[in-house]
């Protein structure tokens, strides 16, 4: 028990703090420095550098075309009496409402079943694994036509119940669950992958000493797995909400953000704003509202972690 | 000890992944100033000891479907004019204009581009275009051999932006065979909209049983067309207030409406989705399809059915679409000289006359369009070409304002709610008025 759960416990740092400035030590930071630079230079070329330069982009007014022109909080003022802009962040609320949950359930569920002894589990577990090294746009294209109302699979599943046809992605009630269930099917797979992992790691001897007390399946599960899988299920929740929140592709392919903007997410809104719009400037200001949202979220994350993620109680 | 520092570059790296995918592909840094005053001094130096060739870039998206008649142009251009090179660039109409905007907002802009008359006017207002005024002038260049409808378009507050390279009227094309089975006369010109329900009440059909439509009476046009047939329109004179809202306007767009919702004689967004308005015409479908005369070459190749074409069923006014392409110099180029040299021929007779064998659109320029646009259809489907020609009478522009493709979304949206029968056509209208105002008052 000690040594499968050491990776759990609380660490214990005491290190021996070297001397700081010694001069074996500054050789081995030359060197150190020496190996990262080519992909920290990469990093603050392509992503430090854009992430200042849109903010600086966020204070001011530009068509691309004409310099920019300095506006101050202009643009952030502006958002707040966007009527579309309201409605974009309810629309990425239901996303990620619908999505994340969704996901969670459906990836440890089937990392439960193939987490099993059976005959070709890696077949199963690669065909789950398939959609997510799939493009988005092939998956977004193809699933367009599932859900086509007059020939799509789904409303002759439908028909054949004697259910009347559903218009998919060309009614303001059903286009955004339909863009979800795309979404789930594309990525669970991955965060199958993770929770297989966790679900390895979990030793076998707490199983054991578990149903010598005559514990059933439900309460292994409930005060074993979940308990030990919680980083994971943890840094899935996480990364969902963030992924989420930047939906993009399947939106673009599938419904164009419509039908009467049912299904216009956030990056959407800000694609359309940067790209159809030349509101580059407005567009800047949007992405860094969806930043700080982003950050607070993961931020309420961290901070309720403590009550249930094992290893940090 | 070691959580914060992981906050602090899990927060980098979110940072990173959501604003990176948001982020200009350049910098405000790289804004291309207006070729004007260092420009052309800092280049004029070097040019006249060795007369060197000049390569000029033109991006186009003129008759996409048929790349060698823009080839040909170049071609004789080249010919014409030795040392002046030309590098093509055909991008499809989809994707030209952000590719434009990028390529402008990188520094690197071709010299040449070709603009629809809505584009034109955004990039225009942006000052991304040189006036072709003084160059006119200086050539005392003939604009008079133009349908001035064309010219107009493609100016901007008084100034000419772009050469017209070609237009388009919008027309009923009409499958004969469905008219014949059903038994109903072929439209012309007398046509009113009752008269046109009433024959596509009779040509929509489903033809197995199976509760589903297989066959349309009539596929729904733009929606500013409609505000037109009920004497409406979208803006008033000055273009500083949206009048989609008035009593005409909104009867003009409850027509169209209707299509689906009452008389369900048109295909909606969902059918639409399945299969396109012009596949559905292809595959005799669709009875009666409005469209302009880039429908003419593809739907020649048609084998299973004869089709014509008559002028758009009249409201209580006649009314149909004027479309224009141009091409236009970039204010950024460091070529003008060429580059007008370019548009004077590919928008020229010569050009023009090379440029409607790809039948693509009709040419501005009359001489040619009276000669051969309709010369290169005789004998040909359709059999009235000249409707084409004749309905320029009546056909109107949009009218375009900077900031339309924000316009347009903010009407669509209201549109498509009230065609899926989610909103009456008064409040939605009343609504997209209102957004649309606000918009307009953001233009300086």
């Amino acid at each position: 028990m000690d040594s499968g759960l050491a990776q759990f416990g609380r660490a214990t740092p005491t290190h021996a703090r070297p001397a700081r400035c010694s001069p074996l030590r500054l050789r081995d930071a030359f060197w150190g420095y020496l190996f990262i630079a080519p992909s920290m230079l990469g990093v603050l070329m392509f992503t430090l550098f854009p992430v200042l330069a849109a903010l600086g982009i966020s204070f001011s007014e530009w068509n691309l075309i004409t310099p920019p022109r300095f506006v101050g909080l202009e643009g952030y003022r502006a958002l707040l009496s966007d009527p579309v802009f309201g409605k974009v962040l309810l629309n990425t609320l239901y996303y990620t409402a619908g999505s994340v949950p969704l996901n969670l359930i459906l990836a440890l569920a089937l990392a439960l079943a193939l987490n099993q002894k059976i005959r070709g589990i890696a077949v199963y577990r690669t065909a789950y694994f398939m959609p997510v090294v799939s493009s988005m746009v092939a998956v977004g294209l193809i699933w367009a036509w599932l859900y086509d109302t007059d020939y799509g699979l789904f409303n002759a599943l439908l028909a054949r119940l004697h259910l009347p046809p559903v218009a998919w992605l060309t009614s303001t009630e059903w286009a955004m669950p339909a863009v979800i269930l795309t979404s789930v099917w594309k990525s669970v797979g991955f965060n199958m992958v993770i929770f297989l992992a966790a679900l390895q790691d979990v030793p076998e001897g707490l199983y054991e000493a578990a149903r010598i007390d005559g514990a059933g399946a439900w309460r292994l599960f409930r005060h074993i797995t979940l308990p030990l899988i919680s980083p994971a299920v943890f840094f899935v929740v996480v990364m969902g909400i963030i992924g989420s929140f930047q939906a993009f592709d399947q939106v673009y392919v599938m419904t164009e953000g419509g039908p009467a903007r049912a299904t216009t997410v956030i990056v959407y809104y800000i694609w359309q704003n940067a790209f159809k719009f030349f509101k580059m400037g407005y567009a800047s200001a949007m992405a860094y509202v969806l930043f700080l949202l982003v950050l607070l979220a993961t931020l309420a994350q961290w901070q309720v972690r403590r009550r249930w993620v094992f290893g940090e109680m | 000890m070691r959580k914060p520092l992981f906050l602090v570059v899990g927060v980098l790296l979110m940072a990173s992944t959501v604003l990176s995918a948001c982020a200009p592909a350049a910098t405000p840094t790289a804004v291309p100033q207006p070729a004007q005053a260092s420009a052309p001094a800092a280049t004029t130096a070097p040019q006249p000891a060795a007369k060197q060739d000049v390569t000029l870039k033109v991006m186009s998206f003129l008759a996409i479907d048929t790349p060698d008649v823009e080839k040909q142009i170049i071609a004789e251009f080249e010919k014409e004019n030795p040392g002046i090179k030309v590098q093509f660039d055909a991008v499809p109409f989809g994707d030209f204009f952000t590719k434009l905007q990028t390529m402008i907002a990188g520094g690197t802009p071709p010299d040449v581009a070709s603009l629809n008359m809505e584009n034109l006017q955004s990039f225009a207002a942006l000052g991304a275009l040189a006036d072709l005024g003084p160059l006119v002038q200086k050539d005392n260049y003939d604009l008079g051999q133009y349908y001035p409808a064309t010219l107009d378009m493609h100016s901007y507050k008084g100034k000419l932006y772009g050469l017209p390279a070609s237009f388009s009227t919008v027309v009923l094309f009409y499958n004969k065979k469905l008219f014949d089975e059903a038994q109903v006369p072929y439209p012309d010109g007398t046509w009113t909209w009752d008269k046109m329900i009433d024959a596509a009440k009779k040509l929509t059909k489903d033809t197995n049983g199976d509760g589903k439509i297989d066959q349309f009476g009539y596929a729904k046009a733009w929606w500013p067309v409609y505000l037109w047939l009920n004497g409406a329109d979208l803006f008033n004179k000055e273009r500083t207030k949206c009048t989609i809202a008035e009593p005409a306007a909104v009867e003009g767009i409850q027509k169209m409406v209707d299509l689906w919702l009452v008389h369900k004689v048109a295909p909606t967004p969902a059918d639409l989705k399945t299969q396109s308005d012009w596949d559905m015409f292809m595959a005799g479908r669709l009875a009666m399809y409005p469209v302009g005369p880039w429908g003419i070459a593809p739907f020649q190749k048609i084998s299973t059915f004869e089709w014509d074409i008559a002028d758009h069923p009249a409201g209580k006014e006649k009314a149909t679409f004027l479309f224009g392409n141009s091409l236009t110099i970039l204010a950024a180029s460091k070529n003008q000289e060429a580059a007008w040299k370019y548009l004077k021929f590919a928008a020229g007779e010569k050009g023009e006359r090379i440029r409607q064998q790809g039948g693509y659109e009709i040419a501005p320029v009359k001489k040619v369009a009276e000669s051969e646009f309709l010369q290169s259809l005789k004998g040909k489907m359709p059999a009235h070409a000249e409707v084409f020609l004749n309905s320029t009478a009546y056909a109107r522009t949009v009218p375009v304002v900077p900031k339309w493709n924000e316009i347009s979304a903010a009407i669509d949206e209201q549109l498509e709610l009230a065609s899926l029968g989610k909103k009456p056509v008064k409040d939605a209208l009343t609504d997209a008025a209102a957004k649309v105002d606000a918009i307009l008052a953001t233009i300086k």
